[in-house]
């Protein structure tokens, strides 16, 4: 049973403490992949507060058919959604204080030029994002960036597992692509390629990719 | 360039194996042998600094903190909201009871003095207020109706069919034909699809700034155009399944018993032919209505009538919703076997062929059979559209079997190596001496009995244990197994003595 059902019949039933809980203990989820798809943008609080809005709005619709939290990712997926559709014909990021990027224990911090260059890979990889299709940039931000099994993201989309992996594998693709040939990531592709060439081996595989490789393994699982 | 490089025009690197090169996934030959075609791909190693600069930032983005979000600001509006929630739920319960009561009263009146409470009737599933759905500030939360534009009376909507796969029918003034892309659909018209056979349409004004509605009308199923003028079409659903994508125009679905409504949604109705109803509304409000049933449903929601057991419903996004569809390059594809396709973001069933519109430039064809076989082409698209025949869709490499050796024979294996593992182990412990692991060796023996990829599992093992551990197992050799290549595991436990 979903452990949040007690809390749902609650609001459900007119108990205004049961939506400040809901809100409370679902906040941080919503805000990180409302962050995870908006990308660095000033509008994360905007549009986590329109998601909790449609949450309270809702939930006198939610039965249960499904988990809350699956219900829950849905809605805050399709509000961030419109809310790309929207600002689609205005630029995104510009002047926007991107979050700390590097964890505390990250011996980069002490390398406030690496720290800069991060950031800034990390602001062009959103904008090359943005020129995929709106389901494949969300199926990449829920897999990828959120660590989502490919069944749960099938889903939340309503599409079947099968369909979600396939989109996975071109976005990927489409991605890596865009990235070959984008002419501000040309130093740091140069300096990739050379240390991969005096290495002659493959690189230590990323912590993001290990966990990607074993996960997409276990889901392959009958 | 290097002087042995090959550039090769068009050619597209293999992004599979450079995943699993970079991933450290290829067994030692593997390596090697993309390693020599990198030597002479530029586009290749290009792509693997990009697949490697791509994995970098995932990890950044995974261990990013969340920006400082002020909850306090929100709270407020949020409060207000819940305030304003709960007095709606307040007055719809009052008013569910009301009704008994007023037709009490008016009873009393017209038989004299019958005093007695009937048994309450089963309190009518009240209507949501539209006008207590706003937050504090009176601000509208549902989609306004779009206004009714009088000068667009002359100017109704027309229908056209975006795309067809599989076998569908149009029946138009009387004369039934097979349903083709790019061929109109008017008021009366009736669209069926056969098993397998998916139909997508739009109706939409002719005036820019009108409303579109579009529609997929999923495998054995009907569906008829019952009115359509400028601002709102209505649609009867006689059997299966419709996905309706609708912007700034009323749409009406009648299934069964039910009436359902919505101006801005993407939702989808299920007729069953013992006539229940499911309902998955994705985005947007929609309105049911039907016995005992007034409500809205503002997405994601579902529902159901008349068992009330919803389930989440396959919602398809209709193809054609964009400006500028129609002058789009027609794009056919066929092949007898598939039974599924994925056109770059579109994905829709459709035995053996499929017609629809599409951008020009690089596209992927994706098709699978009914057993999942996956058949795939990238095409590039003219502005004179394609034609892909079915020789262009190559299948995917048949599975191979998996095989099987006796456990004796890989206990005989594992035993003749097991003090080079150890070695690794204590090689490991010069450096740290208390160091003690469980590591779990997944082993792949290829067909000919030699190894072809060894992956590690459970504790952290320092990296000079585990290059070790890989490279001593992929020396290994075993007898070929019976029936294809065979993967196994192999614990093992390291601590000092």
């Amino acid at each position: 049973m979903d452990p949040s059902s007690a809390l749902i019949d609650r609001a459900q039933s007119g108990d205004a403490s049961a939506f400040r809980e809901i809100f409370k203990t679902h906040r941080q989820d919503v805000a990180r992949v409302v962050y995870r798809m908006l990308g660095p943008s000033a509008d994360v609080e905007d549009v986590v507060q329109e998601v909790f809005l449609h949450v309270y709005r809702s939930l006198a619709s939610f039965r249960g058919e499904s988990r809350f939290s699956t219900w829950l990712y849905r809605l805050a997926v399709n509000v961030t959604r419109m809310h790309l559709r929207k600002g689609r014909s205005r630029p995104r990021f510009a002047d926007v204080d991107l979050p700390d990027v590097a964890s505390e224990d990250d011996a980069r911090k002490d390398d406030p030029e690496a720290v800069v260059e991060q950031r800034e890979r990390v602001r062009v990889l959103y904008r090359l994002l943005d020129g995929l299709g709106e389901k494949k940039r969300e199926v990449i931000v829920l897999h990828d960036f959120e660590g989502m099994p490919a069944k749960e993201i099938a889903e939340l989309v309503g599409a079947p597992v099968l369909t979600v992996r396939t989109r996975l594998f071109y976005a990927r693709k489409e991605l890596y692509a865009a990235i070959a040939t984008e002419p501000t990531l040309k130093g740091v592709l140069d300096a990739l390629e050379k240390s991969a060439t005096s290495a002659k081996g493959a690189s230590a595989p990323t912590a993001a990719r290990a966990e990607r490789v074993e996960s997409e393994e276990r889901e392959s699982q009958p | 360039m290097p002087a042995n490089e090959e550039t090769k025009i068009g050619h597209t690197p293999k992004t599979g194996a450079l995943v699993a090169y970079e991933s450290g996934a290829l067994s030692q030959r593997g390596r090697r042998r993309v390693e020599k075609h990198l030597s002479g791909c530029e586009t290749c190693r290009r792509e693997l600094a990009a697949i490697q600069m791509y994995d970098e930032s995932v990890d950044v983005i995974r261990d990013a903190r969340l920006p400082r979000v002020d909850w306090s600001k929100m709270e407020l509006a949020l409060e207000r909201e819940a305030r304003a929630q709960i007095a709606a739920k307040a007055r719809t319960t009052r008013r569910a009871w009301l009704v008994p009561a007023a037709g009490i009263a008016l009873a009393a009146a017209a038989v004299l003095a019958i005093s007695l409470w009937p048994h309450a009737p089963e309190a009518p599933v009240a209507a949501e207020d539209h006008a207590v759905r706003g937050d504090a500030d009176g601000e509208p939360a549902t989609p306004p109706t779009p206004e009714r534009d009088e000068s667009l009376g002359e100017m109704a909507m027309n229908g056209q069919i975006t795309l067809v796969a599989g076998a569908a029918h149009v029946t138009s003034d009387g004369a039934a034909a097979s349903a083709a892309e790019g061929g109109s659909l008017g008021r009366g018209a009736s669209l069926r699809t056969d098993q397998g056979g998916t139909v997508h349409a739009v109706l939409a004004s002719p005036s820019p700034a009108g409303g579109r509605i579009g529609i997929a009308l999923a495998s054995a199923s009907e569906l008829r155009v019952v009115s359509l003028d400028a601002t709102e079409a209505s649609l009867a659903l006689g059997s299966g399944r419709v996905s309706v994508r609708t912007r700034s125009a009323r749409t009406v679905v009648l299934a069964g018993e039910y009436r359902i409504e919505a101006d801005v949604a993407w939702f989808t109705v299920d007729l069953s032919p013992s006539g229940a109803v499911q309902i998955d509304v994705s985005e947007g409000d929609v309105r049911v209505t039907g016995p005992s049933t007034d409500r809205s449903l503002l997405g994601p929601a579902q529902f159901s009538a008349p068992d009330g057991a919803a389930a989440s419903l396959t919602t398809t996004d209709p193809v054609g919703m964009a400006d500028g569809y129609g002058a789009l390059p027609r794009l056919h594809v066929a092949r007898p076997e598939i039974v599924r396709w994925q056109i770059g973001d579109v994905d829709v069933l459709g035995a053996g062929e499929l017609a629809m519109r599409v951008g020009t430039g690089e596209i992927s064809i994706t098709g699978w059979d009914s057993h999942e076989r996956e058949f795939h082409a990238m095409a590039s698209v003219g502005p004179g559209g394609l034609d892909l025949s079915p020789s262009d869709l190559r299948p995917e490499a048949p599975r191979v079997r998996v095989g099987t050796l006796p456990t004796a024979v890989i206990q005989g294996v594992v035993s003749s190596h097991h003090a080079s593992l150890q070695r690794c182990y204590e090689r490991a412990l010069r450096q740290q001496s208390d160091l003690a692991v469980h590591v779990e060796m997944q082993i792949t023996v290829d067909m000919t009995g030699e190894v072809s990829r060894v992956r590690l599992s459970g504790d952290e093992v320092p990296a000079m244990m585990s290059s070790c551990l890989t490279r001593d197992v992929e020396s290994w050799t075993f007898p070929a197994p019976d029936g294809g290549p065979m993967t196994f595991v192999l614990p093992n436990t390291f601590a000092p003595r």
